[in-house]
């Protein structure tokens, strides 16, 4: 692979900030979807920003993910597509719900092109803003070392943290003090030439130590994922893994995937019933715990968005109880995309299989005889 | 708080011996859940229906349990007693009792015990039935022909002599593969003059509007209110119709690359080539000529049923041309259905055409003749030199037919060609209403076979469709809440009917309720719980489902 190496002795945002203010410069975009630290510095925040000097204040890169790309962007395109252009500044993971929320019609990604960032993930939010100047400081050298310690656990067992299988129009990666940019796509080989840039560097060494790492991740994450199966294994061992669930439903509501206007477990019509009937649920079991369906509600999630789930692990970050709960999402994602063949966000073309109606598949339901 | 009536029907013997209806009965009643239960020794009777008409006004139960049979045997009945006696008959549950328990238990207990379930989830479920309201459509009782060969004119006609309005539309000329053909087995009728007298009688019948050598470009909406977009004559021209049939036929399956055959030697024709041309140039100097049967059944996985026949006719053709050249079939399996067909067969064998049955057949070139070698089940190598060699192939679908399955979403089965409703109760429909299918387009047939179906076709579309007559659409639809729905589209894919469209100006998915059929796949998909059945609906469900549960 080919690619344009940039030197860099600054710190990398410095670096990408100048990008992004020469493609708004000339104008190539009309405005860039970029993560801001907020003024109290203890958390970012996405800022839609039009004006080149506000965006001298941008951390493409931060050491947190206070809240999921995509999530922030859902607002943007609700009531129709973008007018003008824009460059979305992401981690893969974050493009990758993008991709999934524009096969769910939540966003229109028409005039929106990606940039996408090498991720070595990101410290867990309750960590960061107790002391965020020791995490600033230990996220610059994170990029050199590539260590999994103190990270979002779904980080650490993260497979996709370059542009591999991404729907981005332009990566960028960091290798030994510089920066290595990969021109994806069309839009992306035209953004990058733009900009005055040939593919004429070789991308090996970069390139090897992606994989390097890709086969060091794939190693923790099979082990993780048979902790989890053996933790989570039947529905005593499920109870157990969600036994400090308070129902706050947070999980849901940081989800970058999870788009209903209100939850059906959270819907007093659909599941509210009438009190006679919580005494006959008893019968069985001799008791039932209040609040109720609080085990339905995560395998309801889970049937509901676990083939697009992207294992971003925000639903983890967003629990007050510390469950692990981006944990088993991304362990039962990851087998049921597997099963079906699927990767979300790998290509926005990728129908989600949920949305295939596929007539051939209810021949097994039919009369044999009757029909052939 | 509802006052729900139970009744139990004893249908004869066949309930009353195989289940114990006094100890549900009198389960039934500790549980105070109902305001009565009645017991009748057939309540589908005409006194039955007298008696539970009469129960219901006098108890003024206002939502119905019947435990009886199968609902597909009666619960249109029970539903029409529920209106006469002034209660919406989407307020009843029937519960099968007969078929589900009393056939399949043997032992009493087991089965009384499971008829209980059952009658328990029926009553939970019932008290959360809603009244439905069956509403009706204007409907067009005009009709579009697509296709105008055999069945499509048949179809036209029909339909005109009932004084219909019929668009015929042809991406050729009227005719179809009738054009093709120089007879017609197996009364050797003349095809052309057949057709001609068909299309004289087109003028008599100003009803029928034909337009040849045009595209259909779009089709919408639905039973009773079609609007199909056709291009003539590079312009666009827009009819309104409350019916479509397809009749678009098929074509013959040509055997390229199967060389076993010969198929592209000089003298080696498929049997529609053969009539269209090279019955007109026959060699003078040849002597023999082989038919050979089924080519292709075996990559095609179909018998198209007509090519037997149809070479016998072949067989006629050459022997009224060239008495003095020998015919010779061969044959795997000959397919002679019907009363005509046996016949045909005796008297082309009278004519002395020899049958040769074969287990392999192989064409090949030998000089100026084609040599064929077949085994005749001996395990021995025959040899035989012909003049001609005629490949007696099946029909395929026409190309077109995977994009009208798809512009009107229609199903095709394994093999490509429209599939129909039901193979046997359903022969001519499709699952969209208002849609039908006719002729080769189906599935290989005889044009005998294709007018029966044209003229299957246009019956019920005259009985379906009657001028001046409302359409009454599907009460037990589906909905989406405008409020919950956040136009994610599932629903919209899994929508087998295509009754389910997004709303792009709301960004909300929204149900036609005129092609919705009720399946429910919209209300099992959505996340939110934003679309649901109105007759299924999550309550409804659930107290059945905890009913039989617990």
């Amino acid at each position: 692979m080919k690619g344009k190496i940039i030197k860099n002795s600054d710190n990398i945002n410095t670096k990408i900030r100048e990008i992004l203010e020469s493609l708004i410069s000339k104008q190539i975009f009309d405005a860039v979807f970029v993560p801001v630290r907020v003024p109290t510095g203890e958390s970012f925040t996405y800022l839609l920003i039009k004006d080149k000097n506000i965006l001298k204040d941008c951390i493409p890169l931060p050491p947190i993910m206070s809240v999921q790309g995509a999530r922030a962007f859902k607002d943007l395109t609700r009531l129709g597509k973008l007018k003008y252009k824009i460059l979305c500044v992401m981690r893969p993971c974050e493009i990758r719900a993008m991709i999934e929320l524009s096969k769910l019609r939540q966003v229109t990604l028409e005039d929106v092109s990606f940039l996408s960032l090498d991720c070595p993930g990101v410290y867990q939010t309750a960590d960061y803003i107790i002391e965020p100047e020791k995490y600033d400081k230990s996220f610059s050298s994170l990029l050199e070392k590539w260590e999994p310690e103190g990270l979002r656990p779904n980080c650490r067992v993260c497979n996709h943290f370059s542009n591999q299988e991404i729907n981005s129009d332009l990566h960028i990666g960091f290798y030994d003090q510089s920066l290595i940019l990969v021109p994806l796509t069309k839009k992306g080989e035209e953004i990058f030439t733009s900009l005055g840039f040939e593919s004429t560097d070789d991308l090996a060494d970069w390139e090897n130590r992606k994989n390097e790492l890709l086969r060091r991740r794939e190693e923790i994450r099979n082990k993780t994922f048979t902790e989890l199966h053996n933790q989570t294994n039947g529905m005593e061992g499920l109870e157990n893994f969600f036994k400090g669930c308070i129902n706050c439903h947070n999980c849901m509501r940081v989800c970058p995937i999870c788009y209903c206007r209100q939850c059906f477990f959270e819907s007093t019509d659909q599941l509210r019933r009438e009190s006679e009937d919580y005494l006959i649920r008893t019968e069985k079991k001799g008791g039932i715990r209040f609040p109720v369906d609080r085990m339905l509600f995560h395998l309801g999630r889970m049937t509901h968005m676990s083939l697009s789930c992207v294992g971003c692990g925000v639903c983890e970050d967003g629990c007050p109880m510390d469950i692990p709960v981006g944990q088993i999402f991304n362990f039962i994602g990851d087998e049921v995309q597997k099963m079906f063949e699927y990767l979300p966000g790998r290509d926005k073309d990728e129908p989600i299989p949920v949305l295939t109606y596929k007539e051939d598949e209810l021949h097994e339901y039919e009369d044999a005889q009757e029909t052939k | 708080m509802s006052r729900i009536g139970l009744f139990l029907c004893e249908c004869g013997p066949n309930i009353a011996e195989a289940i114990d209806l006094d100890k549900i009965a009198e389960f039934i009643n500790k549980e105070n859940k109902v305001a009565g239960i009645e017991r009748h020794r057939l309540l589908c009777s005409e006194e039955g229906k007298k008696f539970l008409a009469e129960s219901i006004k006098q108890n003024q139960f206002d939502h119905i349990v019947i435990a009886a049979c199968s609902p597909k045997q009666h619960e249109s009945t029970f539903m029409e007693v529920l209106s006469q006696a002034g209660l919406n008959p989407y307020l009843l549950q029937l519960v099968n009792i007969r078929e589900q328990c009393a056939w399949m238990t043997p032992d009493k207990g087991l089965a009384t015990k499971k008829a209980l379930r059952l009658i328990r989830a029926a009553i939970n479920r019932v008290r959360f039935h809603s009244k439905l309201h069956e509403k009706e459509i204007e409907a067009n009782p005009d009709v579009v022909v697509i296709g105008a060969g055999m069945t499509g004119i048949e179809t036209a006609l029909s339909l005109a002599q009932q004084g219909r309005t019929v668009y015929l539309i042809d991406k050729d000329k009227l005719g179809g593969m009738l054009k093709n053909l120089k007879r017609l087995f197996p009364g050797m009728l003349d095809p052309q003059r057949l057709l001609q007298e068909k299309i004289a009688e087109f003028n008599n019948q100003t009803q029928i509007k034909v337009f040849e050598d045009s595209q259909v470009k779009e089709i919408l909406g639905f039973f009773g209110n079609f609007i199909v977009t056709i291009i003539n004559k590079e312009k666009e021209i827009s009819l309104k119709a409350g019916s479509i049939v397809l009749g678009i036929g098929a074509q013959e399956f040509v055997p390229e690359g199967m060389d076993q055959f010969g198929y592209g030697l000089k003298n080696v024709y498929t049997a529609l080539q053969f009539e269209k041309e090279g019955l007109t140039k026959i060699p003078d100097e040849s002597k023999a000529l082989a038919i050979i049967h089924c080519v292709g059944r075996e990559k095609l996985g179909y018998c198209s049923k007509f090519c037997c026949v149809n070479s016998m006719k072949l067989a006629h053709l050459i022997k009224e041309k060239r008495p003095d050249i020998k015919v010779i079939q061969f044959y795997q399996e000959l397919c002679l259905p019907g009363k005509e067909y046996d016949k045909f067969y005796r008297e082309t064998r009278e004519k002395g055409i020899e049958f040769i049955r074969f287990d392999k057949i192989g064409v090949g070139k030998n000089g100026n003749q084609l040599e064929l070698k077949y085994g005749s089940g001996d395990g021995t190598e025959k040899h035989l030199n012909v003049d001609i060699v005629i490949l007696a192939t099946g029909l395929i679908p026409n190309p077109e037919t995977k994009d009208f399955a798809q512009m009107l979403n229609i199903a095709v089965d394994d093999y490509g060609f429209f599939k129909e409703e039901h193979i046997k109760l359903g022969p001519v429909s499709t699952l969209t209403d208002g849609i039908f299918i006719a002729g080769t387009c189906q599935g290989p047939k005889d044009i005998k076979e294709s007018i029966l179906q044209a003229k299957a076709a246009s019956g019920r579309i005259l009985s379906a469709l009657i001028p001046g007559r409302k359409l009454p659409i599907e009460a037990k639809a589906s909905e989406i809440s405008d409020s919950l729905c956040m136009g994610c589209g599932i629903c919209v894919q899994v929508c087998a009917y295509g009754a389910v469209s997004i709303d792009e100006r709301k960004h909300i998915s929204v149900v036609n309720e005129v092609l919705c059929r009720g399946c429910g796949n919209c209300a099992a998909s959505c996340p939110s719980g934003a679309a649901s059945h109105r007759h299924f609906t999550n309550q409804q469900l659930y107290y059945e489902a905890r009913e039989i549960l617990r």
